[in-house]
């Protein structure tokens, strides 16, 4: 076999579970002794990937090609493997590697309001396109870096960015990018502000004087980001258990890291609709008109306030 | 609302390369545990 051949089979392999590689090792050794070209083997072992993968992936419609957490969390394992093992270890190295918490806002309201189980499922499987293939993942892929994207919970997303550059650089940019790329995706065909059951819904939870016919519900995530570096830092090594679970604790605080900060974020973000967007805030949160109204007082009162301390 | 009005800010822990390095040589250090494949 080519060396070659070797590479662009070990390309394939990398991050994959152990049981895989043995499988193609062992493929491989077969297809090698019955005189296939190396094309064919490539084929062959691309193919038999694939299928190892189904293991790994989620064939739910709305979330179909993306990985599932146990997939992520294996990638994630690896990934600190190969760092740790990169010589000479330079600081970009322990930035080279982050992993990003999405989780989507909206989703009840998307489901309660159209009283349809697939308007959410719809929405879903816009996020899940703009994530594994969108604009932004793009942007990355085209830097030479790896994107994985996992689905991890109902309306909960994964993604794993992993490369030979220090992340840190594009930190901020990365979460406003897919947070703006989600937000102005048009989705306004999903539900119609005009249909006499979505005005009656509109109408039990207090909300239709507030919601034109004409409105359009966007979606949006909540992201949060975190670096190996940072995980590494808060994690205290416990020799007894051996490297592996030292790796898992790394990886849990890498994980818990991003999701905190997702959290935090949607935080942010519901003060922000609260006080920019009540109507929408009001929809996200089911909340009843008074509450509408008194978000709006307190915005004309923040107003007035602001000119009385101008005026001086 | 137009999303360009928004600007998250995530601020992130920097430790520095010494300690960051340090922790990776010890890591290394520790022997692999029986359960080898990761889970």
């Amino acid at each position: 076999m080519s060396s070659q051949l070797a590479k662009k089979i070990d390309k394939i392999l990398t991050g994959l579970p152990e049981e895989i590689k043995e499988n193609v090792g062992k493929k491989k050794a077969f297809y090698e002794g019955k005189g296939f070209s190396e094309n064919e083997i490539f084929d062959e072992i691309k193919n038999l990937v694939k299928l190892e993968l189904l293991a790994y992936t989620e064939t739910k419609r709305e979330y179909i090609g993306l990985y599932n957490q146990k997939f992520s969390q294996r990638k994630t394992f690896w990934y600190i493997k190969e760092i740790i093992a990169r010589k000479p270890l330079l600081e970009k190295d322990f930035y080279s590697f982050a992993r990003l918490d999405f989780d989507m806002n909206g989703l009840k309201a998307l489901n309660d309001l159209s009283g349809d189980y697939s308007v959410g499922s719809e929405s879903l499987r816009v996020v899940s396109t703009i994530l594994e293939k969108g604009k932004t993942t793009k942007w990355l892929r085209e830097k030479g870096l790896e994107v994985f994207v996992s689905i991890e919970g109902g309306d909960e997303y994964g993604v794993l960015i992993y490369g030979d550059m220090d992340l840190r650089q594009f930190s901020n940019e990365i979460i406003n990018r897919y947070f703006k790329e989600v937000k102005e995706t048009d989705v306004s065909h999903l539900l119609d502000f005009n249909n006499p059951d979505v005005r009656e819904r509109l109408r039990t939870v207090g909300l239709d004087k507030e919601i034109d016919k004409d409105f359009k519900l966007g979606i949006s995530i909540s992201v949060g980001i975190s670096f190996f570096a940072e995980a590494l830092h808060l994690t205290d090594f416990d020799r007894a258990t051996g490297m592996n679970e030292n790796i898992r604790n790394i990886r849990r605080k890498l994980f818990d890291l991003a999701h905190m900060r997702s959290l935090e974020n949607k935080r942010w973000y519901k003060r922000y609709l609260y006080d920019n967007d009540p109507v929408l805030a009001a929809l996200y949160a089911r909340m009843n008109s008074e509450v509408v109204e008194l978000s709006r007082e307190n915005k004309v009162l923040k107003e007035k306030i602001k000119e009385l301390e101008s005026n001086g | 609302m137009k999303s360009e009005e928004l600007n998250f800010k995530q601020d992130t822990l920097n430790p520095s390369f010494d300690i960051l390095k340090a922790k990776a040589i010890e890591l290394s250090g520790i022997p692999e545990d029986n359960l080898s494949l990761p889970r």
